[in-house]
């Protein structure tokens, strides 16, 4: 529906503009649309898959899911022609996030298939800006070999003369600059190469590149340490040549930035710097020195103001910086001003420098040069951008101080600025991923802290929220979240976080929270498979707070949304399928609802029938849904409410034969009586369990075993032990009765059977069958159970030894302090039976005295055995301890109702014990 | 936004009620078009309900069955003009009343139609949409070639969009998208991002203002809208980048109303 309506409109013809849309979202930053577009299309129009690709491919990248791009890429047929572009996409994406290594792989696997340039005019275009781009790629990461090799190709691949000259200029250029980064032979090699290429341009012709050949040359000589050679060339050799040239760009009014005179008087003023140096550590050539730095600005000077736009305009600005500072730092005065906006450019300059030792990971240098820019440059626009990867090079150095003091002076001298957020945020990720999530979550406290109102605060907040949850910390996610909710209400990720915060307080079982949290998020985002979801926790919440009636009017207003056709819940085949699952469960949940309402007869009446209805449509709509089976069984169960057991009868039938295999239809009469008994429906219940008898081979032994169960919470004891007994005496069952499964149910079965003999009062039978089971499963998992029962059995019988003694094997085994709490007072109860009010005391002191009453489980029992104990104690005497208990459960139980009471008690008891002269008899613990 | 539309198409309705209002409203006499373009003026002119035109002219009566005329129209009538001032008055039912007995009394003679359209307008003042929808559709019927009319047709798409019948509206939308001029084209798919956004479909409408701003550059005048509408939607979805096209409408689209909007919004 979304972009059905585009494509419904789409012809063979405009299907290219389609095209051009898509790309056009994925290259304008919204790949995810990109996506989706190409999803539709491909959806109508299947033949265009492959071309679609090439822009999923593009919307990865541009989003940097590049291994998912690389996924589609080896599915692209080999020989594809467009696979080539989408690898150089990529290797470009790559260089974007700062994997140099990996562009430089796909290009040279690109270059590699070509021993010579193409032919294809289209491809030889394609090859020769891959060539060109490649080059300028690995000029910026530092490798100034690989880049004059790259445009190398891109020469080799080019016809027009005169952009080979400007590109042989360029590459001799990046030669002498390698060469520098060289000595010895392999100097001298890269600095022939670039001699040769300069002579050759020179051969061409007088033009603009043989006036940048000279410079080069120069540059050559003083590479091989003929300076004097080198500004021989500049000031007299050549010096008319470059002036022409200079002039006649001036008259054709091209642009300054390429005159050749800006690199001769910068490469001049070079010469002039170095040699200032050199002659200044002679103390005696001091004003030598002076006057060649004084010659030096004047050509950086020069070249800042007059080639200010060409690539040696804006290092000269920063020389010339340099030097004016030199020389005022020698007590001299110098008279020229950068002017505000060259001032600018010149910082730009300096942090360039900065940012290309950056780029090529020499963090060490590019702190000491970012340190020199910020010193002079400390506010300018790129100031602060720079303090970034200021920050970030001392995280690649280990040096952790020095990083915290620079993202704190961040954090405090430009709160609130967008570049210097971004500083920090680019740095909490470089941290994290160097796994040092400590420093990271310093970052991003900082980052929050002093910019709140940066776009990507909640983002940020949803991050951190996310990795506590990964690490099980609820807790301290829903702390992030709660801030979105509270503080970021139209941030993107606000539905996901208030969405988690509700799932959290349903897992706590919170649902008035949880349903709160959901209703918000509910009338806050527009018709979408979320909301939709959401609509159905909140339905949900009710159902598990068994509000019947509120859940089935939310389940209705769900269904509402999602029935019709056409409605905006759905975007996508996807949200489609999504929205699909939640109206199947919403139809289910509501016959369900309706299953289990109360109210009058009338009304109960009414609501069965539409639970009944609803069930009839689920089964309709949905008859092969996993609820299939559970909504047959509850129409079934909605019969037997209604008193139809005929129909009820026949719907348990219908589910053996309908759904076969699944757990309600393998055992329709065991869903019969199971449903018989939730409902009370008692007798139809029995019917359905003699029924089951009658066919005993068709049930499992677990089977009976679960509705034996079923019979002792219906109290039909009767039918509780033929299941039982059926499960005990099962041959197949006593065959195997070492394997783990059978001896588990073997256990439950004679556990069953003393458990119903015991409601029939038949104790003999009980004691029988649950000494049989300690005696053959002695580590049997019902242990304890056991053991209570059989206290109960002989305590029936009058044989409080025996009984005292099963409790006995309770507080040998259990570690439990509720279970042994429990043991306790069962002794104390048997102790009383038996007359034995002395022991009795002394199991409720036990209980009251070593119980913990600062857990919450312990208390009730703290506070039941010094109300039971008190009488006793009265009656045996003991009045002292009589007091401690009164004071005991005063001071714990401070607002009970029994308080009153127990004052009395007190006070009785302090009084006779003053009348017996305090000499009470003690009961020990 | 829906309150934010309504508001919107008031005012688009006033200001072409006001550019009726501020038309010239020059008596002239009843005249005849005849087929071959020839006029015949008259002083007087009825219309017979089978279309024939009776016209007094100083030599007496002419009678023009229908098919032998291109165009009859009466003098303009005391009571359109009186209707549009109590139109500017926001006299609005009043307005229609009177513009009823115009189409009423002036049948084939012109200020039917006329009559037809002003009440439409008038309609869509008022705030109701689907009344516009049926003048227009009375309107259309009796004049098939004003649906040629720019002004008269997208104040047509405009009501049946305010009136909630998408069903009528979508198809239109899809052939102008498909066979109009660019600027159509582009106004069309901008209207379709409204349907759908009416609909509950943010990011469908996002789309479509997406895509008018993406490949209808050329339509410079509907280039904020678009932009603005796109942000809009994408801030309705919570999604960030709601705020750099905020930022394109008010730096490249300065000086206009959506720029205004636009910087209300960063």
């Amino acid at each position: 529906m979304l972009f059905g309506s585009a494509a419904l409109g789409v012809r063979a013809q405009s299907l290219n503009q389609e095209f051009e849309f898509a790309n056009k979202l994925a290259e304008g930053g919204f790949p995810d649309f990109a996506n989706k577009l190409m999803e539709s299309i491909v959806r109508k129009y299947p033949d265009q898959a492959g071309r679609a690709k090439i822009i999923s491919a593009k919307s990865l990248i541009a989003a940097r899911k590049y291994a998912d791009a690389e996924a589609i890429i080896k599915e692209m047929a080999a020989g594809d022609p467009n696979a080539d572009s989408i690898r150089l996409a990529l290797a470009n994406g790559y260089y974007r996030s700062g994997d140099m290594d990996r562009a430089r792989q796909i290009y040279q696997e690109f270059f590699a298939r070509f021993q010579q340039p193409p032919t294809d005019p289209d491809l030889l275009k394609f090859y020769s800006d891959a060539a060109y781009r490649f080059a300028q790629m690995l000029r910026l990461s530092g490798d100034l070999g690989g880049a004059a090799e790259a445009l190398g190709r891109v020469i080799s691949a080019t016809a027009d003369k005169e952009q080979v000259r400007s590109l042989l200029a360029e590459q001799a250029q990046l030669l002498v600059d390698r060469a520098l980064q060289l000595s010895g032979d392999e100097r001298n090699q890269y600095l022939e190469r670039a001699e040769k290429i300069c002579k050759d341009i020179q051969w061409g012709g007088a033009d603009l590149w043989f006036g940048q050949s000279i410079v080069t040359l120069a540059n050559i000589e003083l590479a091989r340490g003929n300076r004097d050679l080198a500004k021989k060339m500049l000031t007299q050799q050549y010096a008319d040549i470059l002036g022409e040239i200079d002039d006649l760009i001036k008259q054709e009014k091209v642009s300054t930035a390429m005159s050749p005179l800006a690199g001769s008087r910068f490469l001049l003023g070079k010469i002039y710097q170095e040699d200032a140096s050199a002659a200044l550590q002679d103390p005696n050539r001091r004003d030598e020195a002076i006057g060649l730095l004084g010659s030096a600005l004047k050509e950086f000077y020069n070249v800042f103001v007059k080639y200010g736009e060409s690539d040696w305009g804006p290092p000269a600005g920063v020389r010339a910086n340099e030097i004016k500072a030199q020389l005022e730092g020698m007590g001299k005065t110098v008279n020229i001003d950068l002017g505000a906006k060259q001032a600018e450019k010149a910082s730009a300059t300096q942090f360039r420098l900065a940012d290309n030792l950056f780029r090529q990971k020499q963090f060490g240098e590019a702190i000491r040069q970012y340190l020199l820019a910020l010193n002079a440059y400390p506010e300018t626009p790129a100031s602060i951008r720079s303090l970034g990867f200021l920050l970030q090079s001392y995280v690649e150095t280990d040096n952790l101080l020095y990083a915290r003091a620079v993202a704190e002076y961040i954090a405090e001298r430009f709160a609130g600025n967008a570049d210097a957020a971004a500083a920090l945020l680019s740095n909490a990720s470089v941290v994290s991923g160097k796994q040092n999530e400590s420093f990271a979550l310093e970052l991003y406290d900082l980052y929050l802290s002093h910019f709140p109102k940066h776009e990507r605060a909640g983002t940020i907040l949803y991050y951190l929220g996310s990795v506590r949850r990964k690490a099980g910390d609820i807790e301290g996610s829903d702390h992030y979240f709660q801030r979105i909710v509270d503080d970021y209400p139209k941030d993107q990720n606000y539905p996901k976080a208030l969405r988690l915060i509700a799932r959290s307080y349903y897992d706590l079982k919170q649902y008035d929270k949880a349903r709160e949290a959901y209703a918000r998020l509910v009338s806050d985002v527009p018709p979408s498979p979320d909301r939709a979801n959401a609509q159905f926790s909140l339905a949900d919440s009710y159902v598990r707070q068994t509000n019947w009636s509120a859940a089935a009017t939310e389940f209705e207003k769900l269904i509402g949304w999602l029935a019709p056709k056409g409605n905006p819940y759905a975007a996508t085949e996807e949200d489609r399928a999504k929205n699909m699952s939640v109206l199947e469960r919403a139809i289910f949940q509501r016959a369900n609802a309706y299953s289990r309402m109360t109210g009058t007869v009338e009304q109960v009446a009414s609501y069965r029938e539409r639970g009944m209805r609803g069930y009839q449509q689920f089964l309709q709509l949905f008859p092969q849904s996993e609820f299939a089976p559970r909504a047959m069984m509850g129409q079934g169960q909605v019969q037997l409410g209604l008193n139809q057991f005929d129909e009820a009868t026949k719907t348990f039938d219908e589910l053996a034969a309908k759904y076969p295999n699944s757990e309600e239809g393998r055992n329709a009469l065991f869903s019969l009586a199971s449903s018989a008994m939730e409902i009370g429906q008692y007798d139809q219940a029995r019917m359905a369990f003699e029924k089951m008898s009658a066919n005993k081979d068709k049930y499992s032994p677990s089977e009976f075993a679960r509705i034996g169960q079923l019979m002792i919470d219906a109290k039909l004891f009767d039918q509780a032990l033929e299941a039982f007994r059926f499960v005990a005496n099962n041959p197949q069952i006593q065959a195997t009765k070492d394997l783990p499964e059978s001896r588990t149910l073997l256990e439950r079965a004679l556990y069953g059977v003393g458990r119903a003999y015991f409601e029939q009062k038949n104790n003999e039978g009980a004691i029988k069958a649950l000494d049989a089971l300690l005696r053959d499963y002695p580590r049997t998992a019902l242990f304890f159970e056991a053991r209570f029962l059989l206290c109960e059995a002989y305590a029936e019988t009058g044989n409080f030894r025996a009984a005292s003694e099963s409790l006995n094997e309770i507080f040998r085994f259990s570690k439990d302090p509720v279970q042994l709490n429990q043991a306790s007072m069962k002794l104390a109860e048997v102790q009383l039976k038996a007359n034995d009010k002395s022991g009795a005391l002394a199991s409720f002191q036990r209980v009251a005295l070593l119980s913990d009453p600062n857990k919450v489980e312990q208390r009730p029992f703290i506070q039941e055995a010094l109300l039971a104990g008190m009488p006793l104690a009265m009656e045996l005497g003991h009045f002292k301890d009589l007091v401690d208990s009164c004071e005991l459960y005063l001071k714990l139980f401070p607002t009970s109702d029994k308080v009153a009471e127990v004052r009395r008690l007190r006070s009785e008891a302090s009084l006779r014990a003053s009348t017996n002269g305090g000499a009470t008899p003690s009961t020990g613990p | 936004m829906t309150i934010m539309k309504l508001r919107l198409g008031r005012i688009i309705a006033l200001a072409l009620l006001g550019s009726v209002i501020a038309g010239p409203a020059v008596a002239q006499n009843p005249y005849v078009i005849l087929p071959n373009g020839q006029r015949v003026d008259g002083t007087d002119i009825r219309a017979r309900s089978d279309g024939t035109i009776i016209l007094t002219t100083t030599q007496g009566q002419v009678t023009y069955e229908k098919g032998r005329y291109q165009r009859a129209e009466a003098a303009r009538p005391a009571e359109f003009d009186r209707a549009l001032r109590l139109a500017q008055q926001r006299n609005y039912d009043e307005a229609l009343t009177l513009l009823e007995q115009v189409i009423q009394n002036y049948r084939f003679l012109n200020w039917d139609n006329q009559a037809r359209a002003l009440s439409a307008q008038i309609q869509m003042s008022k705030g109701d949409a689907a009344g516009a929808v049926a003048s227009f559709e009375r309107l259309f019927q009796s004049a098939p070639d004003q649906k040629r009319d720019s002004a008269a047709l997208w104040g047509y798409l405009n009501a049946l969009l305010g009136a909630k019948q998408f069903d009528k509206l979508a198809p239109q939308l899809g052939e102008m998208i498909e066979k109009g001029s660019r600027a159509d084209a582009a106004r069309a798919q901008i209207m379709r991002g409204d349907l759908k956004l009416a609909q509950g479909q943010v990011e469908g409408a996002v789309m479509d203002y997406l895509r008018t701003a993406m490949l209808f550059e050329s339509e410079k005048t509907l280039m904020p809208e678009a932009l603005f509408k796109a942000a809009d939607g994408l801030e309705r979805m919570r999604d960030p980048r709601s705020r750099d096209l905020y930022r394109r409408v008010v730096e490249e689209f300065g000086g206009t109303p959506f720029a205004q909007r636009a910087q209300a919004k960063l």
